[in-house]
């Protein structure tokens, strides 16, 4: 078994891994990247590209910009993530750009106020575009791991943290080109796996790699996860074809002043939705879908042809196409859809996981060695993220958990260990090929993905998690008896077996966690518990795994 | 809901296959992509495929669909249909070609920027269309299998031995390195001569060809090729 020596080892190949990955090398470790897919083709690929930039546009100030975070996280960020981003938030596109990135630039060369602009809730122009969009970050992001030399296992998912005295002390991966199993030593890793937006499969804009497994290997290595219960929906995604169910066509704002939502028997639903969050929207639909009022896709009617007879609904239109969210609407419903000449159906889709693993301002969890950067790390948006402020956090945070985990690894003496928990994952691992069962990988997937859509999506009850919370642990015994064929080779049955291990893991802290949130703040919506109540819950809510089963508790925050 | 159609899908590895039929059920508006998950989820579950995003931005899905390169997610599905994979790449398994070779490639021809202090400001940049026109390249490695001089093992010792001998005569590397080159090109930061690397890697194969093409229409021929030539 090929065993190998690091300093530094990064989990996930997005920006936060990148950014992570080339930081602790130029702080003199020795570095490898362990990801799933080939490098860079995840959800930094596919976002639209902008990024927060504060401290550009006339009076906006560092003070500013943690206002803004504060009040749409709805207070319960955590305060040092959220003073990181605001002070050192710029610091993170100039280190993009030297990573080899391009901003958009105005007619002279140069980051002006004038290609600045405000997304909902920021008080100020702070959100910069990328010529090219999401998929330009990544030239550069794989440029920059070849730059400076660090070693790239693309097509290896990491199954296990190995600890050893309650510090990392490695990892093991499979190799999915091969079917076979990795070992690797190394006193530091630095999660940056993304998000669990497949646990809603198919109502999710995510790529099918987030499936949440930096939160489940935070949760097996003994580290806490932080407001897991806040999931990010976005209202307007396409219903149909199939492939295309869950992809991102709309806002809120999308909905121009005259926009309207209809049920399927053409009862208007919201009227003048553009100034609501998108958590407020998708619980309007979610409410009317479960109803049973939904279209033969399980849609709602999106109508925006009442904007075309105004001037400020015929410039929303515009600046929607400008923006190119819609693009995919052409191919769904074709053109008089795209020009908001007919109305098409649309159903909300899990889109970003706010919470996540606990960490400080240099993404250290609560287990020694083991860092989080980038949309796995919890905390930092609260109840409720900003538009553009991921691409952000993933440069500022990977870089800083990268040169942080770079000087603890060189401070760090040879540790024991443990051979016991390396046999036994690499056992398992082999198991998983040609097993013999009664279900099939991908089917489990589906049934989860049904599950957490109809029980914990976003529209929440008392009863409703717990019958997820049943339903999870049904699975969960099912992952116990699945079958799957041999191949060594890419087999993606064992990926997705590997996969769901950690879906249900994340599963049980975002429903755990929902279930102990008595409150609806920022995305998080019980219908049992309509109010938000700062004098219960201004509060986080933890969840970790301990050898007698999983807590999840509140605990208050503590000023930075 | 929906129709049968039959299709066909190459199985096998680098030591050999064959095409084995399948036949799926197809609603409207369905794609390659869909038929590639009803089978793997209920068919077939030894498929072999990648996947990304599902709608056209990762550049994963890339396949051969009735001998044209295309992404599988915006390929409508057919009856009779072959899939296969994208022609002359290194082969895993199926539809899966090895793409680790193409990370290698990246510090080979050294395919990025010099390296440079973080500044306290942004370098003032006059950016050029010709260079966002080529930022759009998911890297699906589609256009490779497009060009009548590519081969993998040609290409592979060329960028391997680059800047000590030129790549073999007769073969080129293929568009998706002249955009990359290209990109770098067009970037007023980039120090180094890309236009020469081109040639290392064979660009003087392509004047005058044009055959190849890129499924989400970069310009490949117009926007990087005749560029680097000097045209």
């Amino acid at each position: 078994m090929l065993t190998e020596k690091f300093d530094v080892i990064i989990v996930g190949g997005g920006g936060a891994g990148c950014a992570a990955a080339v930081a602790a090398s130029v702080a003199g470790a020795r570095v490898a990247m362990i990801t799933k897919e080939p490098a860079a083709c995840g959800n930094t690929r596919v976002s639209g590209g902008d990024f927060a930039l504060p401290c550009v546009v006339d009076g906006d100030l560092p003070e500013a910009f943690l206002n803004d975070l504060l009040a749409g996280g709805e207070f319960i960020n955590r305060p040092e993530l959220a003073s990181v981003m605001a002070w050192m938030g710029r610091k993170a596109a100039l280190l993009a750009e030297c990573m080899g990135h391009l901003f958009e630039r105005d007619a002279g060369g140069e980051v002006s106020d004038r290609i600045m602009f405000a997304y909902g809730g920021h008080s100020f122009g702070r959100t910069i575009a990328s010529p090219g969009r999401g998929v330009s970050f990544c030239h550069s992001l794989r440029g920059a791991l070849a730059r400076q030399g660090v070693a790239s296992f693309e097509d290896c998912i990491a199954t296990r943290v190995v600890t050893h005295g309650g510090r990392v002390a490695g990892l093991v991966a499979l190799d999915l080109l091969r079917g076979e199993v990795l070992l690797f030593r190394c006193p530091c890793i630095v999660l940056a796996t993304g998000g669990a937006g497949w646990l809603y499969y198919p109502n999710t804009s995510c790529t099918r790699a987030s499936t949440g497994d930096g939160f489940a290997l935070a949760l097996q290595a003994g580290a806490e996860l932080v407001d897991m219960e806040q999931v990010q929906f976005i209202p307007f995604a396409l219903t149909t074809p199939d492939i295309l169910r869950g992809a991102v066509v709309g806002e809120p704002a999308t909905g121009g002043p005259l926009g309207r939502l209809l049920n399927a028997r053409g009862e208007v639903l919201l009227e003048r939705f553009s100034h609501m969050t998108r958590a407020q929207v998708a619980k309007a639909m979610a409410v009317e879908i479960e109803k049973g009022n939904a279209t033969a896709n399980g849609g709602i009617i999106l109508d925006l042809k009442p904007n075309l007879t105004s001037e400020e609904g015929l410039r929303a239109r515009s600046l929607t196409h400008r923006s190119g969210i819609s693009e995919a609407v052409k191919i769904a419903h074709g053109f008089a859809a795209y020009n908001w000449e007919e109305p098409w159906d649309v159903c909300p889709s899990a889109h970003y996981n706010m919470g996540g693993v606990r960490a400080d301002g240099f993404g250290r969890s609560t287990i020694t060695g083991l860092y989080a950067a980038g949309e796995v790390m919890g905390g930092l948006h609260g109840a409720n993220r900003l538009g553009s402020v991921a691409l952000t956090e993933l440069f500022l945070f990977g870089e800083r958990a990268g040169r942080d985990a770079a000087l603890l690894a060189k401070a760090k003496s040879e540790s024991g260990f443990p051979g016991g928990q390396v046999e036994a994952e690499t056992a398992r691992l082999k198991s998983l090929y040609g097993k013999k069962g009664s279900v099939r990988p991908a089917h489990l997937k589906r049934d989860l993905g049904r599950l957490m859509w109809q029980e914990v999506g976003p529209a929440r009850e008392e009863w409703k998690l717990r019958l997820a919370l049943e339903g999870i642990e049904a699975i969960k015994r099912r992952l116990a008896d699945i079958e799957t064929c041999a191949e060594l080779s890419y087999n993606l049955e064992v990926l997705d077996a590997v996969e769901l291990g950690f879906m249900v893991d994340a599963a049980w802290a975002i429903a755990a966690s929902a279930l102990e949130r008595r409150e609806s703040r920022g995305a998080h919506l019980r219908l049992d518990h309509p109010e938000k109540d700062d004098s219960k819950w201004l509060c986080n809510i933890i969840a970790r795994l301990a050898p007698d089963g999983g807590k999840v508790y509140k605990e208050q925050i503590v000023a930075a | 809901m929906g129709i049968s159609l039959k299709i066909e899908i190459f199985r096998g590895d680098q030591a050999g296959g064959k095409l084995k039929p399948y036949v799926v059920n197809a609603k409207n508006g369905h794609t390659v992509l869909d038929s590639l998950f009803q089978i793997y989820e209920n068919i077939d579950p030894t498929l072999a495929f990648r996947c990304g995003c599902r709608y056209r931005k990762c550049g994963l899905c890339a396949v051969m669909a009735d001998g044209k390169a295309r992404l599988a997610c915006l390929t409508p599905l057919a009856g009779g249909m072959t899939i296969e994979p994208l022609k002359g790449l290194p082969l895993v398994r199926d539809l899966v070609v090895d793409r680790r070779p193409f990370f290698e490639s990246i510090g080979q021809l050294a395919l990025y920027l010099p390296s440079r202090e973080i500044g306290e400001d942004f370098q003032k940049v006059i950016d050029r269309d010709e260079r966002k026109r080529l930022m759009a390249c998911t890297e699906c490695l589609a256009c490779l299998a497009t060009c009548p001089k590519f081969n993998f093992r040609a290409a592979s010792e060329g960028i391997a031995g680059h800047g000590k001998r030129a790549i073999e005569r007769g073969y080129c590397a293929g568009p998706y390195f002249f955009v990359k080159l290209a990109q770098l090109f067009f970037d007023p930061r980039d120090k180094a001569d890309r236009a020469v690397q081109a040639k290392l890697i064979g660009i003087d194969e392509c004047r005058d060809c044009g055959l190849c093409y890129c499924p989400i229409g970069i310009p490949l021929y117009t926007g990087a090729i005749l560029p680097l030539l000097g045209g």
